[in-house]
């Protein structure tokens, strides 16, 4: 069961929000069982970075979500939705999460028992 | 009830933590509980005491300082968040030999782990975003 | 039933997720102007926080449910989860 679901939504790039609620998510593992869900925006997150690592100005902290089984994180998912909206079908993925219809993404949410919206 | 905050917005850049000021002195008025606020992100910012605002502008800082003394709330920063962005008490200046400390009182400097537990055992948890 | 508070116009009109018939929408902070650019009268789940409108010089819309801070709280507790969508 996940006792902790956590909502990320916002994309990479200019500002360290993306980096710092994928920390908030890391650390959320080591206490409980999460999940992890990338909605609109938040889907961008999961585009693999074309720059070399040292060409980066920011840490490229997605290849952190390659570790995830590492942290015992299993259940990734994407928004379908938010997928098409964002031409990601034909983007080059870090992972690719389950993809949910908004049916699935509400039952994710009623059944998991708490919530995080970053 | 008991409630967790999760608030993440920058004291000039965004209205969160005004939002989540008000929700908790809602919520308090209600009589429910809070279990913990925690301040991730920009929003850590609130308590850096070298700030000096006009005097005919509201003081966030003050107003969470006060909120948090009536009603003895933990007030927890993320000491990630705050090391980035320059907020740091008295051990952490003295770990990286720094000039000066600037945490205002009231305020308390620890991990993620602090939001994770609150959320877990509080029966609400609300995130006031940036 | 779920909460979703929207802070911005553009967080309620372009986020990723849409609510499901059930639940309830508020909109907080700058997500009070969505009232001025489109008509939410038919959206019976909407709820606007009141203190942002006047903070904003907004008028209260009629036929929209505008709340306080209290009825906030108490939608927290009545709602399963609190949804925060930004921008």
């Amino acid at each position: 069961m996940t006792q902790l679901l956590f909502i990320l939504s916002h994309p990479p790039g200019s500002s360290i929000y993306a980096q710092e609620a994928f920390d908030a998510a890391l650390a959320g593992s080591a206490f409980s069982n999460i999940a992890i869900l990338f909605v609109g925006a938040g889907c961008l997150q999961l585009i693999e970075p074309k720059l070399a690592v040292e060409a980066h100005q920011r840490k490229d902290f997605q290849r952190g979500f390659r570790a995830l089984p590492d942290y015992d994180v299993h259940d990734v998912y994407g928004c379908e939705d938010s997928f098409k909206q964002f031409g990601l079908h034909n983007q080059t993925l870090v992972i690719q999460p389950t993809l949910l219809t908004r049916v699935d993404i509400s039952a994710h949410l009623n059944a998991a028992q708490r919530v995080l919206c970053f | 009830m008991n409630f967790a905050l999760n608030i993440q917005g920058s004291p000039y850049t965004s209205n969160s933590l005004w939002s989540a000021l008000n929700f908790a002195q809602a919520c308090l008025n209600e009589g429910h509980r809070i279990h913990r606020v925690f301040f991730y992100h920009d929003a850590v910012l609130v308590a850096n005491t070298l700030q000096a605002p006009p005097q005919d502008e509201m003081n966030l800082t003050s107003a969470w300082q006060i909120l948090g003394q009536r009603y003895e709330l933990d007030l927890c920063l993320c000491v990630a968040s705050c090391l980035r962005r320059g907020i740091l008490n008295d051990s952490e200046a003295q770990r990286f030999e720094k000039t000066t400390s600037n945490l205002a009182t009231g305020f308390n400097i620890s991990g993620l782990g602090q939001l994770i537990e609150a959320s877990l055992v509080s029966d609400r948890v609300i995130s006031f975003g940036a | 039933m779920m909460l979703h508070t929207f802070n911005s116009s553009d967080a309620y009109r372009l986020h990723g997720h849409r609510p499901s018939a059930e639940d309830l929408i508020l909109l907080i902070e700058d997500g009070v102007f969505a009232t001025t650019q489109q008509d939410l009268t038919q959206d019976k789940r909407i709820r606007v926080l009141r203190e942002d409108l006047a903070q904003r010089g907004l008028p209260e819309p009629t036929a929209i449910t505008c709340i306080t801070y209290s009825d906030w709280v108490r939608l927290t507790i009545e709602s399963q989860h609190c949804l925060s969508w930004t921008r």
